[in-house]
């Protein structure tokens, strides 16, 4: 696997928190001492952070598509009832 | 219909009920308490989709304490972003101790430069945002993903996902600084 592909690896095993001991405080100091890998922790986690919300945008969609089913049933007289009684 | 039971984040949690029964039966509590406030039914729609996205999340995170009271829970968040969204009703809810506990995820409305680095993504990038939504949201084994993908092996399938993460995170890495530009 290409040197990066291994750097996302490390990276992601460090933001899932099951980097530890050596490794870990290994880590901890080539961050300090390599900006570029810094900054690239810091974009992965943000990434995992815009898939969260991506995620969310196709939870929504797929509740929309359930509400839009449940109008063609009974449901829609039981929710209209609730809004003009 | 395409249904919702099938998605192992999309079912109503340890108990297995499948959405749509959930939808059913939980809508109206909800929907009550927005008509109480003077909403309308499409806010009603909005607030209990979101306090349903709200409610699996935790329901995912609390592996050790599932959430018993589902209604109770849905109403609660309901009532939270129903003050987040008509902050001038804050004299008229009563949280109770239980609801005041609740909280909204912080980044649940994203600010407008999520927003359109998001959108950016899903323009360029959308079959690696659907595989690593898969994978970390979803919680989809890398088997179900290369059989889903078409990927040969797992094998595969992990290197195609370390390479989607390097690729939206170089796209992340160039917009957030492009957005900087214009937003900070």
């Amino acid at each position: 696997m290409k040197t990066s592909l291994n750097e996302v690896m490390t990276i992601e095993k460090h933001l899932e928190g099951t980097m530890t001991g050596p490794e870990l405080v290994a880590f901890k100091t080539k961050m300090e001492v390599n900006s570029a890998l810094e900054t690239n922790v810091s974009m992965q986690s943000r990434l995992i952070s815009l898939l969260r919300i991506y995620h969310r945008k196709k939870v929504k969609y797929q509740l929309e598509q359930v509400h839009l089913h449940l109008l063609k049933t009974d449901f829609r007289n039981s929710i209209q009832s609730i809004f003009n009684p | 219909m395409e249904t919702l039971i099938a998605t192992p984040g999309l079912t109503t949690g340890r108990s297995n009920v499948p959405i749509e029964e959930f939808y059913r039966h939980s809508y109206p509590i909800v929907a009550r308490f927005v008509a109480g406030m003077k909403g309308t039914d499409d806010d009603a729609k909005d607030i209990f989709q979101d306090a349903v996205i709200i409610y699996l999340e935790k329901n995912d995170q609390a592996l050790l304490e599932p959430i018993k009271d589902q209604e109770r829970y849905l109403l609660g968040i309901a009532k939270h972003l129903w003050l987040k969204k008509f902050s001038k009703s804050r004299h008229m809810i009563k949280l109770d101790e239980f609801e005041s506990l609740l909280n909204i995820p912080e980044d649940f409305y994203p600010s407008i430069r999520t927003s359109l680095l998001l959108q950016f993504l899903e323009s360029t990038g959308r079959k690696c945002l659907e595989l690593l939504s898969d994978f970390y949201y979803r919680k989809l084994s890398m088997k179900s993903i290369a059989d889903a993908y078409g990927f040969s092996t797992e094998r595969s399938a992990t290197v195609q996902k370390y390479k989607c993460i390097e690729k939206l995170r170089e796209e992340v890495k160039n917009k957030s600084l492009l957005y900087e530009d214009f937003f900070e």
